[in-house]
């Protein structure tokens, strides 16, 4: 959803277009803030998430891996 | 005693079908890997097996090199000293490691091919699978009673065309619900491994018919390395 919106989205958005909760978003964004592929940073009273070139990096990959499986059929 | 003839190639065609079957082991090894690749993130057991099924594959073409070196060596041999005691102590020496490899080599390719229909197929009927696994011990246990015969060879290349035949048609299954091209050029691919194994059969009519195979065959799996690049590039 971060890449869809160009690599930077509100927190707010984000938890709304995920459908989670305040508690699991940030469980979730703290693991893959922790795993270098995502960062949070304070803009005027905003809090966005922004999509590391690590994070896009699994993204590709992921993609592909799961084309594979879907051409494979596995 | 018969001599040593395992060799179902045309003379000018030795080392040729070397250079197929190595580039169809990278294509299954290339597969195989990803495969692995792919469940260490997953950890999904279809996706391990998968990637041993193409290990499986790349490792009979691996034994089918080597026991056709054996052949391609025992030929040469057999022509620059034409000594029949040279021979015949060529095939005695050979005669067990050669039939042990031929036999090693069916096995491996026939679970392969087991592997993945199993997989893609989602049959999980323990019935239909233990007659599958005993069709497949037999057709490859065949070979050590026919080595070098075509009798043998006939019966195991009938299996390895059934089982892509299953493949194939799963693969057409798939392909019609995903409408998806590589999903097609998988399609393709295996119906040139099908039409390979069905022009195998063939080679005690013609030793061109061993040719054609091979480079059927072959296509085949370089469908199967191109489709493995399109999804990697």
């Amino acid at each position: 959803m971060v890449a869809m919106r160009k690599g930077k989205i509100k927190q707010t958005h984000l938890m709304y277009k995920a459908n989670l909760s305040y508690k699991l978003l940030k469980q979730y964004v703290d693991e893959l803030i922790s795993k270098g592929m995502l960062e949070q940073k304070r803009e005027g009273s905003n809090i966005f998430i922004f999509l590391k070139p690590k994070g896009q990096e699994f993204l590709i990959k992921y993609r592909k891996m799961k084309e594979f499986q879907e051409t494979f059929g596995i | 005693m018969a001599p040593f003839v395992y060799r179902f190639s045309p003379q000018w065609f030795y080392g040729i079908d070397i250079i197929f079957e190595f580039l169809s082991i990278v294509a299954s090894l290339l597969i195989a890997f990803y495969a692995l690749r792919l469940y260490k993130f997953t950890n999904k057991l279809n996706h391990k097996y998968f990637g041993y099924s193409f290990i499986a594959i790349a490792l009979s073409f691996f034994i089918k090199i080597m026991t056709n070196l054996v052949g391609y060596f025992s030929y040469f041999k057999e022509e620059s000293v034409k000594l029949v005691t040279v021979l015949y102590h060529g095939f005695t020496i050979t005669y067990t490691p050669v039939k042990a490899a031929l036999f090693v080599h069916r096995f491996l390719m026939l679970a392969g091919l087991f592997g993945i229909f199993y997989i893609v197929s989602r049959s999980r009927e323990k019935n239909k699978i233990l007659l599958y696994l005993y069709f497949m011990t037999i057709t490859a246990l065949y070979v050590l009673f026919d080595p070098y015969g075509y009798n043998s060879y006939r019966i195991f290349y009938l299996t390895t065309a059934f089982m892509s035949a299953f493949i194939l048609r799963y693969y057409y299954l798939i392909y019609k619900k995903n409408k998806n091209k590589k999903t097609l050029l998988i399609v393709e691919s295996f119906l040139f491994i099908l039409l390979g194994q069905i022009v195998f059969i063939f080679t005690s009519v013609s030793l061109n018919f061993y040719v054609l195979a091979e480079i059927i065959q072959f296509f085949g799996f370089l469908l199967l390395l191109y489709n493995y690049y399109l999804i990697r590039k």
